[in-house]
């Protein structure tokens, strides 16, 4: 019995590193399940889209007379259960002596300029909250089976084990996020152009207007980019606590119980804009969303007033956050002795 | 030279609403190049925590450790592709396979797939390799701790009771696995509570206890430094033998149908007086100390598990 020849030393680069960190995240189990349900979500929401909206904003004459048939029905049976008195106090006009055009709904189009920055949002959210779970349950995982330990056994230099497990955890959740934006687009593009409009003057807000594309594409990279932080957050919190439910724990006490106690109660105080769901939707947003804040009135006395927290504001917040969490981690990881 | 050298570590632990405990009491440690040294001390010596230090993952307090001529842990980058360790239990994640846990090692150092096949091959693991870990049983994780320590081919091997939870048989492939290494002139640290595998394997041994080292040497000087100078004899007449014994003078008593005759150096003196009343041994021979009984007077702790 023999221990096999090996053809050249182990080495230590980055990239193999890298590379292996970037297996061990996309073959776990947690995060082909969340990959799952991120794109199937995109696409039944998609296909649900698809089908409730319509092409055609002037509906033709036979739908139109069988809407006015069935409120005619409606209306014949109100009207026989209305004791006494006149029935259109209660049961309205008759529909049979309405014009069509009273039966005709309100535009069904798929607007583009409305619907996709809107998906790009919604996807954004969804992809940073699954950025935020798979980040907590690989700092978690690894602790709880000490799988860290085993790897340090091999790249004992801490801090760059930790870049380069970061760096491997965030690549892999931001190309499942461009994948999951570049779908939701793709799909809702597909809607726009045969069952909607690309009419600019649906825009969600005007500056989309001029720039339609550009701005879409800055949407989407500001989406990565919150992934991106979202990932950090979970990961730096659980190198903190060492344990995954703990992280988690962490995030549900926050974003259910702290944010909500600070917002209901403690908003006239201008704590809205240093909430981190409210920075990560301005920061989303195409342009400045408007919050309750406060300014100074006189001297020792504020009083609220509206702040309109811009991507960069809001980016800046969120950069905080994630440095005052993601230094202590670090340090943390790299001085504390590893069971 | 020697691969492993430390002195005087120190390591202190804090415990909340207890005092701080001394797990390394200015341990020593030397193991030369190839071989097997084995790493011996009662549950809470300071064993796992040395070897801990040595590999990086504990800050000592105190001390100077060295592997392979470069000083650790501040120069361990440079010496971590020679060594290889298993430290108690091994710790691989759980969901994935035996063999994706070691190709993501592999992969990271740019080890080739098939060493993966081959460490894999060399626990007898191959035809398990694709269940998932958490699966497996004690003995067959131990098994792919000892592969994924080995996928290195390193020189120097820490292994931290690397039989635990083998069978018989397992244990058995791994003595000799690790003598086969040892004596291929790979430097092995071997720390075990099994003293008669440490006893068969080890060239060289260290015992610790509290924190700081007892004895350290080759097992047979070990041994015989433990030894009482005692001398057993079989004869077929042991109440006159041990007459003639106790009238020359000696220290002797009648021990299960023989006699132990105690400090005496040299066999011949008792065969001659004995000789002279006319009684002839049919046997003599000096009575051995094993490790287990040199490693409970050491360490002083013989009712404590191992």
């Amino acid at each position: 019995m023999s221990i096999p020849t090996l053809d050249r030393r182990p080495t230590h680069n980055a990239l193999p590193l890298l590379r292996s960190e970037i297996s061990r995240i996309t073959h776990r189990r947690l995060f082909r399940v969340l990959a799952l349900i991120l794109l199937g979500g995109i696409v039944v929401v998609s296909v649900f889209a698809f089908f409730m909206h319509s092409k055609a904003i002037v509906e033709d004459t036979d739908l139109l007379l069988k809407r006015q048939d069935k409120a005619a029905q409606i209306w014949q049976i109100c009207v026989t259960q209305v004791p006494e008195g006149a029935p259109e106090n209660i049961c309205g006009d008759d529909p049979s002596e309405q014009s069509l055009g009273t039966f005709a709904r309100i535009d069904d189009r798929y607007k583009a300029y409305e619907a996709l920055p809107v998906a790009v949002i919604g996807v954004g959210i969804a992809a940073a909250g699954v950025a935020f779970i798979m980040g907590a349950s690989s700092g978690g995982a690894e602790w709880s089976s000490r799988s860290m330990t085993l790897q340090l056994l091999f790249e004992p230099r801490r801090l760059r084990l930790l870049v380069l497990k970061w760096l491997g955890l965030v690549i892999s959740l931001v190309v499942l996020a461009a994948v999951a934006v570049t779908v939701a687009l793709g799909l809702g593009a597909i809607t726009a152009s045969v069952r909607g409009t690309w009419e600019p003057d649906f825009a969600l807000v005007d500056q989309l207007q001029d720039s339609f594309a550009t701005e879409l594409a800055l949407m989407g990279a500001r989406a990565l980019v919150l992934v991106a932080i979202a990932a950090t957050l979970g990961y730096a919190i659980a190198m903190l606590v060492r344990n995954t439910g703990a992280s988690l724990g962490v995030a549900f006490v926050y974003f259910v119980v702290v944010e909500n106690v600070v917002r209901f109660a403690l908003s006239r105080y201008g704590t809205e804009p240093f909430m981190l769901s409210t920075n990560a939707a301005a920061y989303l947003f195409p342009g400045p969303i408007p919050v309750r804040g406060e300014r100074e009135a006189g001297e020792f006395s504020f009083e609220s007033e509206i702040v309109w927290l811009s991507n960069l504001r809001a980016f800046n917040t969120l950069l905080v956050y994630t440095v005052l969490l993601a230094v202590p981690a670090a340090w943390s990881f790299t001085r504390r002795d590893v069971g | 030279m020697p691969v492993i050298e430390a002195t005087g570590v120190r390591k202190t632990y804090r415990r909340r609403g207890k005092p701080p405990k001394a797990a390394l009491d200015g341990l020593d440690l030397v193991v030369e190049e190839g071989g097997v040294h084995g790493f011996l001390g009662p549950n809470g010596s300071g064993k796992t925590t040395m070897l801990r230090c040595l590999l990086g993952l504990a800050r000592p307090d105190d001390g100077f450790m060295q592997m392979l001529g470069r000083p650790v842990p501040d120069e361990l980058p440079a010496v971590i592709g020679n060594t290889g360790a298993l430290l108690e239990s091994p710790a691989f994640f759980p969901p994935f396979t035996g063999r994706l846990n070691l190709q993501l090692l592999a992969q990271a150092s740019e080890i080739p797939a098939a060493q993966v096949e081959a460490v894999l091959d060399l626990v007898q693991l191959s035809d398990a390799a694709d269940e998932r870990v958490k699966g497996y049983s004690l003995g067959m994780r131990q098994r792919l701790g000892i592969a994924a320590a080995l996928l290195k081919q390193p020189s120097v091997l820490i292994l931290d009771e690397p039989s635990n939870g083998l069978d018989p048989a397992g244990m058995r492939e791994v003595r000799l696995l690790l003598r086969a290494l040892g004596d291929s002139g790979v430097t092995i640290l071997l720390s075990s509570h099994l003293l008669g595998e440490v006893q068969q394997i080890c060239d060289t041994v260290t015992i610790v206890n509290h924190g700081r080292v007892v004895v350290a040497g080759a097992v047979s000087d070990v041994l015989q430094s433990r030894s009482s100078g005692a001398i057993a004899v079989g004869v077929s007449d042991s109440r006159n033998a041990l007459a003639a014994l106790t009238e020359a003078g000696y220290n002797a008593q009648l021990t299960d149908g023989h006699i132990t005759v105690e400090g005496v150096a040299d066999g011949a003196v008792i065969v001659k007086t004995l000789a002279a009343h006319q009684i002839y041994p049919s046997w003599i021979m000096p009575v051995q100390v094993d490790l287990e009984q040199a490693f409970l007077e050491l360490t002083d702790d013989g009712g404590r598990p191992l």
